[in-house]
């Protein structure tokens, strides 16, 4: 890892909780809508 | 003996102490925006309702990278500007062809798209009886090829993704198992939404086996190449 710092982990955190939700997201639009 | 280096102070002294520098530097300046910004930011500093260093400025400061990384110019897709294994996680080693998917401007993905709201709009409404095909698995065959780009480019400006390289067979498989335990378990059976077709995964996976071999196989063919990757590695260089 670049940097074991806090910051790094939480930016990542951060990072991985914005694609699942842009994950959930996209399923459900594309569920109802496709 | 006598202690090396700077004696100990305890925190809350080195604060004030800080402080005070900053309140004494904003005073030698004679006037201007250097004197009012270096005032404001020590009132800041010393009002903040959870004290420097807090959890909250820091939080605040993330949460506007995202949003700035999710809204910015399609230029910070450039590698400089993404180096990899910044913050990526390093879930993956960037390759060394990277540059060479183009995402939404993928050959692949635009002609799946065309095919896609083609059925959906002229095929589909033209047809006077249920056709299996055309109703149901044409649509579950492009998935892969029409979503994973999208995907991938989300993924790309969050930082999660090292490079620009064509889309690797793991996450394929990944969002393939995704997307049919959402689909075709989850869908029908909690959102009582859509069917449990076993075929359709079948279609999932076909159709992700298929973009796979054009993704990777297909770029030494030239007229599959994607028009973007020549303008990122010019600006690279």
């Amino acid at each position: 890892m670049p940097d074991g710092g806090a910051g790094y982990w939480l930016m990542l955190g951060l990072k991985m909780i914005a694609a699942m939700g842009f994950m959930a997201v996209a399923d459900l639009i594309m569920l109802y809508a496709c | 003996m006598p202690a090396r280096g700077y004696p100990k102070i305890p925190r809350e002294q080195r604060d004030e102490s800080n402080l005070g520098r900053i309140e004494a530097r904003a005073t030698s300046v004679p006037a201007g925006v250097c004197k009012e910004r270096a005032t404001k930011s020590s009132v800041q500093i010393r009002r903040h309702p959870l004290g420097p260093g807090s959890f909250g400025p820091g939080a605040a400061s993330l949460a506007r990278h995202v949003a700035l990384q999710l809204c910015s110019s399609p230029g910070s897709l450039l590698r400089a500007k993404n180096p990899s294994g910044a913050a990526t996680g390093n879930f993956c080693i960037a390759s060394k062809e990277a540059g060479s998917f183009g995402y939404w401007r993928d050959p692949v993905f635009l002609l799946s798209f065309v095919i896609y709201a083609f059925n959906r709009e002229v095929i589909k409404p033209s047809l006077s009886a249920y056709s299996p095909f055309f109703h149901g698995h044409l649509d579950d065959c492009l998935l892969v090829p029409v979503a994973l780009p999208v995907f991938l480019l989300v993924y790309r400006r969050l930082g999660l993704r090292p490079d620009d390289a064509p889309p690797r067979w793991w996450e394929i498989a990944l969002h393939t198992a995704v997307w049919s335990f959402f689909y075709k378990w989850f869908g029908p059976m909690v959102l009582h939404h859509g069917v449990a077709d076993m075929v359709d995964v079948v279609c999932f996976a076909g159709g992700g086996a298929g973009a796979w071999m054009f993704w990777n196989w297909g770029s030494k063919l030239k007229w599959l190449r994607a028009p973007a990757a020549a303008v990122t590695m010019t600006e690279l260089s």
